[in-house]
């Protein structure tokens, strides 16, 4: 197990606590959903990435591979709404 | 691991994708700060995934390189992540203050009373909309313009005021009305509150709204004036009157200086209203309110109390001469020039009371009786002219209230009586008639004489009532007489709203067939000054009455101003001399020379004559000699009541 991995870790769960908190904030982000969602998908990428290293290695392996797409596709579903949305004004 | 490069491959294109839109499309929904960030999550994304599936595809870089650039990355990636949300949490926090703000100033520009804010040097840094609307002064022209300060608030005072808020920040949550000095040379009156340090925007040392109150205190202003004066003439009204005599009466006997209070009412204003009609009336109030009040000072007070009363208030006075003064004033200020209203020349007469305090009372209700009773003096005194007040008067015009107020009562319960004074024959001392005389026992029994109370009931026009319920009860006297004991003459007086009523003649006779009464058995005494009053129309009646069979008699005579030439048209069958001439007739040789005088007056024009208030033997014996048919007196008997008067018949004649 590397300690950047579990350091990454670490901060992403900071991070997701964090928006546990203040998720009433962001939920004024235009399709909010898909971002947190994209959030908790590299989240769970970097939890497979710590796994893998501890037991079932080829299934954590994928999970976290999975997990990091899964990010990048939502964050391009996030991105792709939130342009179409009319209510999209996030900060303007 | 054809799957797992897959989907390294699908995230890296997507990340890269979303990383454009970003760049592109979200550039105006994002700030910078956000966009960059977000931007770097997706690049990063689309690194690491781009890195696994180069390495799949044996492009490597370098292990070494991909393998550390690969750790750092996988670091910043979360850093981003938490960065990102952070800046957004910031800018969602700092959007709600702005917007709050934001509220703030929108509430500000269109909430409907003024607003101000000034800085710290009195310069204006806030003007909204209603302030625009109000002063006509638009936001360009007032914020930050120097000098605008004294421009809009005229008032020194308030102005300095402002100034040293602004530079002390000290709140003064105070209302103050001021004026606002508008655009176009106008003022509104705005009600302040000026505030400091209170309004959470940059540079505010002092701010304050103001209410536009010019509507509000002239309302307000426009009813006092409607409950302090009069609608019709605008002349201060009854309570402002009085609030003013309160202060003139403090200040009389305080300084020990006089005043004077004239009331002041238009003769038969009445008729005014009634031939020319209520218009006319009410201009011609106006103009009387005009002219009083060009002959009055200034300082002093013309009320109008309603209907044609006007009250004037001398406050000051030296002499009582000087209130006469005003009162001949004004009485040639409108009697002596009529006025023109509507085409119609109105000329009015006016009678004038005048009280002086504090000589006369220094409290203000007796004062207001006082001129009350001065004016009603003056009425009696023959109208358009004025009267003082004074002590004699005060009590005789409360006694005859007095009689006035048991005089209608004693109408309505049937108070009064009938009493009969024989009237003898000097030729054989018989009782040739008697004559009605109207008795009241008005206080405790004590009988008021019909001298003091007639006058009072004629100007209570109760004569009407009065003269009818006499000649309906003398009647019914006579014509138990008449049934009982023949022949007896009741001699009844009949006043003279009795003797020119339209149908006295025919209302007599129904009287005299419902009393199955003989009109021979009935004489009615007429004073001379009845008859003088419109003589033809009296001669006419009293001819009427001859024809039907009725005795007429001239009473009081010698007391009137009749005409001589015109007493032989009189259908008179009796003169009665009055008892003023026939009190003397033994002391007084001119009483005596003018019975004497009426006595053959009376025989040449074929009369009877008859003297009154005889008393004594020598009055009875003189009268004798002159040659006089009757007597009426003490001397034979005092009046009596109808059971007394036939005692009286049966026993011997004195």
């Amino acid at each position: 197990m590397h300690e950047n991995e579990l350091f990454v870790l670490c901060l992403g769960t900071v991070v997701l606590i964090f928006i546990g908190v203040y998720r009433a904030q962001f939920s004024r982000l235009p399709a909010a959903r898909w971002l947190l969602a994209a959030f908790f998908a590299v989240w769970v990428a970097w939890v497979a990435t710590v796994l893998e290293h501890l037991f079932l290695p080829v299934f954590f392996n994928v999970l976290e591979h999975l997990g990091y797409a899964a990010n990048g596709v939502l964050l391009f579903i996030w991105c792709w709404l939130g342009m179409r949305s009319g209510k999209a004004h996030a900060h303007d | 691991m054809p799957m797992i490069s897959t989907l390294d491959l699908i995230g890296s294109l997507t990340a890269f994708a979303a990383a454009l839109f970003l760049l592109t499309s979200w550039r105006r929904r994002m700030s910078a700060a956000e966009q960059w960030i977000v931007a770097g999550i997706c690049g990063t994304t689309a690194l690491i995934n781009g890195l696994s599936f180069s390495a799949w595809l044996g492009q490597d870089i370098g292990a070494d390189l991909t393998e550390s650039l690969g750790d750092y990355l996988q670091i910043l990636q979360p850093a981003l992540w938490g960065m990102f949300f952070y800046v957004v949490m910031q800018c969602a926090q700092r959007r709600e203050v702005e917007k709050s703000h934001q509220q703030m100033r929108d509430i500000v520009e269109n909430m409907p009373v003024i607003l101000h804010a000034l800085d710290a040097q009195g310069r204006i840094l806030a003007w909204n909309r209603h302030a625009e609307e109000v002063t006509g002064y638009s936001k360009a022209e007032v914020i930050g313009a120097r000098d605008k300060l004294q421009e809009l608030f005229p008032d020194t005072d308030y102005r300095e005021q402002l100034l040293a808020e602004c530079r002390n920040g000290g709140a003064t949550y105070q209302h103050r009305i001021r004026p606002l000095a508008c655009k176009h040379n106008y003022e509104r009156q705005v009600a302040w509150y000026n505030i400091s340090e209170k309004f959470p925007i940059k540079g505010w040392a002092t701010w304050g709204i103001g209410l536009d109150m010019t509507e509000q205190l002239l309302a307000q202003k426009e009813l006092e004036h409607m409950a302090t004066h009069d609608e019709l003439t605008a002349l201060p009204n009854r309570a402002l009157l009085r609030d003013r005599l309160n202060h003139a009466l403090a200040d009389a006997q305080r300084n020990h200086r006089r005043g004077a209070l004239l009331l002041l009412d238009l003769d038969h204003f009445k008729m005014v209203n009634d031939s020319h009609g209520h218009p006319v009336g009410d201009q011609l109030l106006r103009e009387i309110g005009e002219r009083l009040k060009s002959c009055v000072k200034a300082t002093d007070t013309l009320a109008r109390l309603g209907g044609d009363e006007f009250v004037i208030l001398l406050e000051r006075i030296g002499r009582p001469e000087e209130a006469a003064l005003v009162a001949e004033r004004i009485l040639s200020s409108l009697v002596n020039r009529p006025f023109f209203l509507f085409g119609n020349e109105v000329r009015v007469r006016t009678s004038i009371g005048i009280t002086v305090f504090p000589d006369d009372d220094v409290r203000m209700d007796e004062l207001m009786k006082n001129v009350d009773l001065a004016l009603y003096a003056a009425k009696q005194g023959g109208r358009n002219g004025y009267h003082f007040y004074s002590r004699t008067m005060h009590n005789k015009l409360r006694w005859q209230h007095r009689v006035s107020e048991k005089l209608r009562a004693a109408l309505e319960s049937d108070a009064f009586s009938l009493q009969y004074q024989p009237q003898v024959s000097l030729r054989d001392n018989s009782v040739v008639g008697v004559e009605a005389l109207l008795r009241w026992n008005a206080f405790d029994e004590v009988p008021l004489s019909p001298a003091a109370f007639i006058p009072i009931a004629e100007n209570m026009g109760l004569m009407p009532t009065l003269g009818k319920w006499v000649l309906q009860n003398a009647c019914k006297q006579a014509a138990l007489w008449q049934k009982h004991m023949g022949k007896l003459p009741v001699a009844i007086n009949l006043s003279a709203l009795q003797l020119y009523q339209v149908n006295l003649v025919e209302s007599l006779m129904e009287m005299m067939e419902e009393q199955e009464l003989d009109p021979e058995n009935i004489e009615f005494e007429i004073t001379e000054s009845t008859v003088m009053r419109n003589m033809d129309n009296a001669i006419s009646t009293m001819r009427r009455m001859r024809q039907q069979g009725f005795h007429i008699s001239l009473d009081d005579f010698g007391t009137g101003y009749s005409s001589l030439s015109y007493l032989k048209r009189f259908p008179v069958s009796k003169l009665k001399i009055d008892q003023s001439f026939v009190k003397a007739i033994e002391t007084d040789p001119a009483d005596a020379a003018i019975v004497r005088s009426v006595i053959d007056l009376g025989h040449s024009l074929n009369m009877k004559v008859l003297a009154e208030g005889v008393e004594t033997q020598g009055q009875l014996d003189r009268l004798g000699n002159e040659g006089c048919d009757y007597i009426q007196g003490y001397y034979f008997s005092r009046p009596l009541a109808p059971d007394s008067v036939e005692a009286y018949l049966r026993g011997a004649v004195h």
